[in-house]
């Protein structure tokens, strides 16, 4: 293990992943900073450039667009109070107070500040840590596999969604797309209503492009405003520089969020705003004047904005090591990762080590790039939020075509359309789409694990995955529970909402 | 905008990814509010252009031309004409 790291070293030596990198950190944050514009969107759009890119090289890139999406929702959040992302919900609490003390570039400096350190603690934790991760998770076979997969789709269905039935719904979808192909073990086709397009399954790229960014484009077109934010941002009135003594005062909030962030991350389907907004309470929480919260409190920046890019390095972790992404980010790098020729799973460190430690190990140097970039770019970033939309949704539709194109199939692009404009009105129903991308790209896997777990099974699959698996069955009794504590708390909080109304 | 985006998407395979992209750009920053004929025709040739060239000769995925010849073979002969200047062999 500690051969692939040090040869991981090795990989490093090139520039091109850190140019990428740097142009990942520049899309993200500008995007990011784009009221209505999420960095999922960022992700998806592009995803196809990293496919032509070495892994090196494109799997970073991706990663830069991440890193610098979460930060770029803040600059809106911080000057204006509307949050760029959903991970910078937390920030608008203290962030436009400050700025109207005219103290925003302060908020804006301890935001980067926090952000790369969250991002760079975690991701050094997430590097220790996940190599004997992995080792043990080559100790658990497929029914394990296949247990866990079916815990967390379950528990990414009742977080993501503001109903865990709809949660559910857009999970089913997911897999009932995953499916649609020709059966890998038997070589049938199935779900494919005679079409033979679909004979080869649904692509990933257009699917990915028509869940998350056709639907976020119609959004963003249906609200008529001709800008992102109406707003003025003055960039003359907001203030100094972030003092070395007020960082001094965040370093405990920045740490705690770092850990916060770093426990959230490793579980799916909780994510950033959760982390965030644990961030923010446990400061207020910890803190000797928690009056001031609320009021323009630059821990109230440091908390939120510590953990929410602190999850970045171990949502990793359940994604390599086990294939199970937590989030609609890092179900598009598993993707990613499958483009490249890397299979996430229990074998992925014995098969590919030094690669996979060399891309862990880029992830830690990107925060350096990223405290550069973003020092120098916060002031651009904050005047073009005010730019117009008919400038920036124009070329982020043709960029959406391209990448849907990129799979060098036309008929994508009717995948694309047709998936896109159903998610549109799913969301418009109020349906998480998370669960539909991460329960597509986990149909193969569970398909895979289930099949030789009722192989070893021998006719009692039941006998075999409860008692005969004890680690299997505590997964999956886990995931029963939790199905009916979700369902118990639905119907007494509806009785309560009801008897209320009476 | 939801049929916009349809009408783009049908028009792709016939009028190619240059052309179907210009009217998608310049119809979509009409609806957006963008008024100004130079402002339109400007970002509506230069985007497909641009993109084209970057997607195609930088990144090597390559984007649909028009059914119709002399139109891919303009698209052709410019994204030529832009290699020529900008990627020194």
């Amino acid at each position: 293990m500690f051969e692939a790291f040090l040869q991981g070293f090795s990989l490093l030596l090139r520039i091109d992943t850190y140019v990428y990198i740097a142009i990942g950190l520049t899309v993200g944050m500008f995007v990011g900073a784009m009221p209505g514009l999420t960095t999922t969107l960022a992700v998806a759009v592009l995803l196809p450039i990293s496919f032509k890119l070495e892994p090196m090289v494109g799997i970073p890139f991706l990663i830069g667009l991440t890193k610098g999406g979460i930060f770029g929702g803040s600059i809106s959040a911080i000057l204006v109070g509307i949050p760029g992302t959903g991970a910078s919900i937390a920030t608008t609490f203290d962030g436009p107070a400050l700025t109207r003390q005219g103290k925003g570039r302060k908020a804006l400096e301890m935001a980067l500040v926090s952000s790369v350190t969250g991002d760079l603690i975690s991701d050094v934790i997430t590097l220790s840590l996940i190599g004997p991760i992995a080792l043990l998770t080559l100790l658990i076979g497929p029914p394990e596999v296949f247990a866990i997969i079916i815990f967390s789709l379950i528990l990414i269905s009742s977080v993501s969604s503001e109903s865990g039935i709809k949660g559910g719904i857009a999970a089913f979808l997911g897999l009932g797309l995953g499916f649609i192909g020709t059966d890998a073990t038997t070589g049938a086709t199935r779900l494919t209503f005679g079409l033979e397009a679909l004979n080869g399954g649904i692509p990933l790229i257009p699917l990915i492009i028509g869940v998350f960014a056709v639907p976020e484009i119609l959004a963003a077109v249906e609200s008529r405003a001709a800008r992102f934010i109406d707003e003025h941002v003055d960039m003359s009135k907001v203030g100094d520089r972030l003092r070395w003594h007020e960082l001094r005062g965040s370093i405990r909030t920045i740490l705690r969020s770092t850990l916060i962030g770093t426990g959230i991350g490793v579980v799916p389907g909780v994510g950033q705003v959760v982390a965030a907004f644990v961030g923010y309470s446990a400061a207020k929480r910890a803190s000797k004047h928690p009056e001031t919260f609320g009021k323009g409190e630059l821990d109230g920046i440091a908390g939120p904005e510590a953990a929410n890019n602190a999850v970045n390095g171990p949502t990793l972790v359940p994604m390599l090591t086990l294939g199970i992404p937590g989030d609609n980010i890092t179900a598009i790098l598993l993707g990613a990762f499958v483009a490249h020729g890397m299979r996430p799973g229990p074998q992925i460190f014995q098969e590919q080590g030094p690669l996979m430690y060399a891309l862990l190990l880029s992830f830690v140097i990107a925060n350096v790039i990223f405290l550069i970039l973003g020092y120098f770019l916060i002031k651009p970033f904050a005047q073009a939020m005010q730019m117009k939309k008919a400038y920036l949704l124009p070329l982020i539709l043709a960029l959406a075509f391209v990448g849907a194109l990129s799979t060098g199939d036309t008929s994508d692009i009717g995948i694309m359309v047709v998936v896109g404009l159903c998610s549109y009105v799913l969301r418009k129903a109020g349906f998480d789409l998370a669960p539909l991308i991460i329960a597509f790209v986990l149909a193969e896997p569970i398909e895979y694990t289930l099949s030789q777990s009722l192989l070893y099974a021998h006719g009692s699959p039941f006998h075999y995955l409860f008692v005969g698996r004890p680690i299997a069955s505590f997964f999956l009794v886990a995931g029963l529970i939790w199905i009916t504590w979700m369902t118990v708390r639905t119907i007494i909080r509806r009785r309560r909402s009801k008897g209320a109304s009476a | 905008m939801s049929v916009l985006v349809v009408v783009y998407s049908l028009l792709l395979p016939f009028f190619g990814y240059g052309v179907a992209t210009l009217l998608a750009i310049a119809a979509t920053a009409y609806f957006l509010g963008m008024r100004s004929w130079f402002s339109l025709l400007a970002f509506s040739v230069t985007t497909p252009v641009v993109t084209r060239f970057i997607f195609e000769r930088l990144l090597a995925i390559s984007l649909p031309l028009s059914r119709y010849e002399p139109l891919a073979e303009l698209e052709q002969q410019l994204m030529g004409f832009l290699a020529g200047i900008f990627i020194w062999r």
